[in-house]
């Protein structure tokens, strides 16, 4: 297992909020961004990708982000990779729904930017710690 | 025979003969008598008998003669009855030979031969046709010696009878006389039969006779009209189809008819039957029949003649009917006491009301009593008798007063004292007329009383109640107008004139008309028809009447109508009572009553009466329409922890009052509809003294559904704000950071700016999210011990950088160590957000204190700047979402206006108080309360 994140696969349909977080993932956290627009693009480039961390956005249009997890789960193995919702509904009974659909944890919107590749790695290695514990 | 022809000849025939050649026999001494006797034998002029034509017959042949007749001498002829050999019906007298006969004194005429007797020598029948020589005679002499003619024989030779032949010639004369009777008595029995049978059929009795066998003979004309039919013609067994016979009611078999009576032997004797027959009326017959006996007693039928005797026995019911009618009159006259007298004055008669009246039984006093010693009052009896001039021992005298006094004829009624038998006295009408017989004599009397104690008394009560009308009339506190029919008052009392305002002598005569309003007046003439014409009995209403000083009042009008004896309206009672005051006050209670009745009926809660059981009494419109709530629903509640309302309703008997005893939310139904969330308050309304609730239903289900959507509404937007915002702030913090490159500093202070804004936009998002989250109860709370000191450290240390634009200074003033129980998080919320507040209020310069201290099992912390403290007006929404104070201070304007509101829904979330004073003039001080918990080791 690499013990650096470098690669993350980010899914959002707002293309402001991708650009926001390219440049904040990017420049300031120094990792490996692959933006996709929707969950089919997702699934498409995904496995190439090979992402070490998904940040999927729950609201997308056609289809959402817990489907596109399930699709991905499909594609490629997810094992190792944890993957995070980001959403700006904020409601403790939506946040436990979330894990049990699979995401690791929740991010909510709005996000640092400056801090948000940090929290990023701090949830990876967390992932990694229970995963390896 | 030739002595007898001498004997005849005498010299006056000699004298005839000479002349006309024979003798005509003269007429016998007794002619007239013969001759009538003759025309009563009524055979002159009859038919041929075969009878006498047989005895010519037998005479021509006995007497060997061609020639026979028999002949009857009339008057002036010879009629031939029945003749043998002669062709002539009659001859005249003159010429006969029989007339000889008549006057000869033997019974047999015999001449030999007719040529050598000089009676008859030139006699033209026996000179010429039928030439007659011999004549011999028999003479017919009846029973009382009457000759009426002869038996003759006739020959034309010369020659004479032997014996043998004379005798038997006299025989048959003998048999002809014989049957000339027989013939008249037959014929005067057909006659006298045929008169009977006329007779019989005119009779108006009805006569019925049969035969020895039963067979129905006479059957006259009244009876067979009785009958309805000619009994005669239908056999006995078909009597019943057409006719009955009843005695005493009972129905009779033929068998015992009167006149099958009758056959059997019986004497029937004023026996009545009833005839009742399909086209007849009834009829009632009186009978009498017996059996007919021939000579030797033997019978040969029955008789029976019937009396029509109806009319004779209606005439009898009737009489005994109103015999029977008059009787029942009298016995049941209880009201009219009626008493017969002999002449004497004992009575005679006393009916039931005489009884009743004089509580004598009849039996006591018929043929004992005399009414003018016992019932009369003695003293009151010789006052009368004074008056008329008469001795009351005087027995006559006394009867006939008693009777009226003067007249025997007439009826006399006037009043007097009666004494009854207990000694009480009552004071009767008495009309005494005489009692007369078929002659016009007096037979004595008769009194009929009729009791008028009742109206002697009523009488005297109404004149005393005349007297006391009078003085309630002048003394009552009410108006008193009595009003003729034409509508003016002709009387008048003290309390009318003073209430009305006129004078007495200007109130009298005055038109009521002029004492209302003009349009009550047609109203007022309504009543009045109306009571004069008896459809109402009397008025009671509420009314206006205008004073002599055009005042109006208001009075209770009570009218009614005074009649005579006879029903005839005399004038009308009008009383006045002046209500003006109590109007006033009713008026006053009607409209508040109407003003609360609106209230209610109009509230915009649903308001419903309930009694003790949580039945609907009364609803209003809004409690109406609530689920079709109608009267006599039971309203139901229902949620978690809402007790049966029947139960609640019982915990409110203890607070009465205008307060709602109990308030609380729960959904409500009737009738299992789908429940509305409300909220109840219920306070007790006694009705009549029984209780009742008042339940105001509030009904929630608008304002949960606006919640609901409102909510929605935030959070949607509070979601689709964040992610733009996101983008924005987060883009301008990377710029600002310069992650992007340097940034030029011409660019710097316009793009601080812009993330400033961005962020607080994002707060004022993130705020709007807390609230949502702490109204839909979704925040939660992970309550632990904290610190205070540094809670408050760390939120001052926060908060720094926020107080740097408004130039305020924050310091904490320590009180040793306290802790609180609270989500550590949301304190700290609590505090930035006070802090914030305060901030934005101090002025530039000052300084915000924090103070905390422990009370009691509380720890309260407070937050005081020196800015010019919370307005006045605005104390009371201070806490309220988006409340923001008015402030000349534009700073002011730049939070968001949720931040006081979320932390005190956060405070009392977790069990604390929030407030805030503020002196004039020493700035505010917010602070908060929450559960003290015991300061941990080391803080």
């Amino acid at each position: 297992m690499t013990a650096r994140l470098e690669r993350v696969l980010h899914v959002e349909d707002d293309a402001s909020i991708r650009a926001v977080a390219r440049v904040a993932l990017e420049k300031v956290g120094g990792l490996t961004v692959l933006s996709c627009a929707s969950g089919d693009e997702a699934l498409t480039q995904a496995p190439a990708f090979a992402p070490q961390l998904i940040l999927l956005d729950v609201m997308m249009p056609d289809m959402d982000g817990p489907t596109t997890l399930q699709r991905l789960s499909a594609v490629m193995d997810l094992q190792a990779v944890p993957v995070i919702f980001m959403t700006a509904k904020v409601r403790p009974d939506e946040l436990d729904g979330y894990r049990r659909l699979g995401a690791f944890d929740v991010i909510i919107k709005p996000f640092a930017p400056l801090s948000l590749a940090a929290e990023l790695e701090a949830r990876w290695r967390n992932f990694h710690r229970i995963q390896g514990g | 025979m030739e002595p007898q022809g001498a004997v005849m000849t005498t010299s006056e025939d000699e004298d005839l003969i000479s002349t006309r050649g024979f003798v005509p026999a003269p007429p016998p001494a007794d002619e007239p008598d013969r001759l009538a006797a003759l025309l009563r034998l009524e055979m002159l002029d009859t038919q041929p008998e075969p009878i006498f034509d047989d005895l010519v017959v037998l005479a021509a042949h006995i007497c060997d003669c061609p020639m026979a007749l028999i002949s009857l001498i009339d008057a002036d002829r010879l009629w031939f009855k029945s003749s043998i050999g002669i062709d002539l019906v009659e001859i005249p007298r003159d010429l006969s030979f029989c007339a000889h006969a008549l006057t000869s004194e033997a019974s047999l005429l015999e001449v030999p031969d007719a040529q050598a007797d000089p009676r008859f020598a030139g006699n033209p029948l026996v000179l010429g046709e039928p030439r007659i020589r011999f004549y011999a005679s028999a003479l017919l002499v009846g029973e009382d010696g009457t000759r009426y003619g002869t038996v003759s024989v006739i020959d034309r030779v010369p020659r004479e009878l032997n014996d043998t032949q004379r005798d038997l010639l006299q025989r048959l004369a003998h048999q002809a006389v014989t049957h000339l009777q027989t013939s008249l008595a037959r014929r005067q029995a057909q006659k006298g039969r045929r008169t009977l049978e006329l007779l019989l059929e005119a009779m108006p009795d009805a006569v019925i006779t049969c035969d020895r066998e039963g067979r129905l003979e006479q059957f006259n004309r009244t009876a067979r009209q009785w009958h309805g039919i000619d009994v005669r013609q239908l056999p006995p067994s078909q009597w019943r189809d057409h006719f009955s016979i009843y005695a005493d009611g009972e129905l009779l078999p033929p068998e015992r008819y009167p006149l099958h009576r009758a056959l059997q032997g019986e004497s029937i004797r004023d026996v009545d039957i009833l005839i009742r027959t399909r086209s007849q009326p009834d009829r009632h017959v009186r009978c009498n029949g017996d059996p007919l006996l021939d000579d030797s007693g033997a019978p040969t039928g029955a008789i029976l003649v019937m009396h029509d005797i109806t009319a004779a026995r209606a005439a009898e019911r009737a009489v005994a009917e109103a015999r029977a009618r008059l009787q029942s009159i009298i016995d049941a006259s209880l009201d009219v006491a009626i008493i017969v007298t002999d002449k004497g004055g004992v009575v005679t008669l006393f009916n039931p009301g005489a009884e009743r009246l004089l509580g004598y039984s009849a039996e006591e006093v018929v043929g004992r009593i005399k009414p003018s010693e016992t019932f009369h009052d003695q003293d009151e009896l010789a006052e009368r008798a004074h008056e008329v001039g008469l001795e009351p021992s005087d027995l006559r005298a006394v009867a006939a007063i008693a009777a009226g006094g003067i007249s025997e004829r007439g009826v006399d009624t006037r009043q007097w004292t009666y004494v009854r038998k207990d000694g009480t006295t009552r004071q009767v009408r008495l009309s005494v007329s005489a009692l007369l017989d078929a002659r016009g004599e007096t037979r004595g009397y008769v009194g009929m009383a009729t009791d008028i104690t009742p109206l002697v008394e009523a009488r005297e009560a109404a004149r005393l109640s005349n007297d006391r009308f009078r003085s309630a009339f002048t003394a009552s506190a009410q108006g008193i107008a009595l009003v003729s029919l034409d509508g003016r008052l002709f009387e008048v009392n003290q309390s009318l004139c003073d209430m009305l305002g006129y004078p007495p002598d200007e109130m009298v005569n005055i038109h009521f008309e002029q004492l209302v309003l003009p349009e009550d007046v047609p109203g007022d003439w309504e009543r009045i028809d109306q009571l004069v014409s008896g459809r109402i009995s009397s008025t009671r209403l509420s009314r206006r009447c205008v004073r002599k000083d055009g005042q109006i009042i208001w009075t209770i009008h009570s009218m009614s109508v005074v009649r005579d004896s006879n029903g005839e309206p005399l004038h009308l009672v009008v009383l006045l009572l002046d209500v003006t005051q109590q109007k006033h006050a009713n008026d006053a209670l009607v409209e508040s009553r109407q003003f609360l009745q609106a209230l209610f009926e109009h509230a915009p809660d649903a308001l419903v009466v309930l009694d003790a059981n949580g039945r609907i009494t009364q609803a209003n419109r809004a409690g109406r329409s609530l689920m079709g709530m109608v009267l006599g629903d039971t309203l139901q509640l229902k949620g978690e922890g809402v007790p049966a309302l029947p139960e609640l309703l019982a915990r409110c008997r203890a607070t009465p009052g205008l307060e709602p005893a109990i308030r609380l939310q729960a959904d409500v139904t009737v009738r299992n509809r789908d429940p509305v969330p409300a909220e109840i308050s219920l306070s007790l309304v006694p009705q009549a003294g029984i209780p009742h609730w008042l339940a105001i239903i509030h009904d929630l289900t608008e304002q949960r559904a606006v919640e609901r959507l409102k909510q929605e509404f935030v959070s949607t937007v509070s979601h689709e704000l964040r992610t733009p915002l996101t983008a924005v702030s987060g883009a301008l913090s990377l710029v600002n950071s310069g992650a992007v490159g340097a940034v030029p500093d011409e660019l710097r202070e316009m793009l601080d700016i812009a993330e400033q804004n961005s962020q607080r936009l994002m707060r004022l998002v993130n705020d709007l999210l807390d609230i949502d989250k702490l109204v839909a109860g979704k925040m939660r709370f992970a309550v632990e011990t904290i610190a205070v000191r540094p809670a408050i450290d760390e939120a001052l240390a926060a908060m720094t950088s926020y107080a740097e634009p408004y130039q305020v200074t924050l310091e904490c003033v320590d009180s040793g160590p306290a802790a609180v129980l609270g989500d550590p998080m949301r304190v700290m919320q609590v505090m930035n957000n006070l802090l914030s507040n305060a901030c934005k209020h101090s002025p530039p310069g000052s300084t915000v204190r924090v103070f905390y201290r422990q009370e009691g099992d509380e720890v309260v912390i407070a937050v005081k700047d020196e800015g010019s403290g919370v307005p006045e007006a605005f104390h009371a929404r201070v806490f309220d979402k988006f409340a923001q104070a008015d402030s000349a201070d534009d700073r002011a304007l730049v939070g968001t206006g949720l931040g006081l509101a979320i932390a005190k829904e956060l405070v009392e979330r977790m069990g604390g108080t929030i407030g805030f004073d503020s002196p004039p003039g020493e700035g505010a001080c917010f602070w908060f309360r929450l559960p003290a918990a015991r300061p941990e080791a080391g803080a």
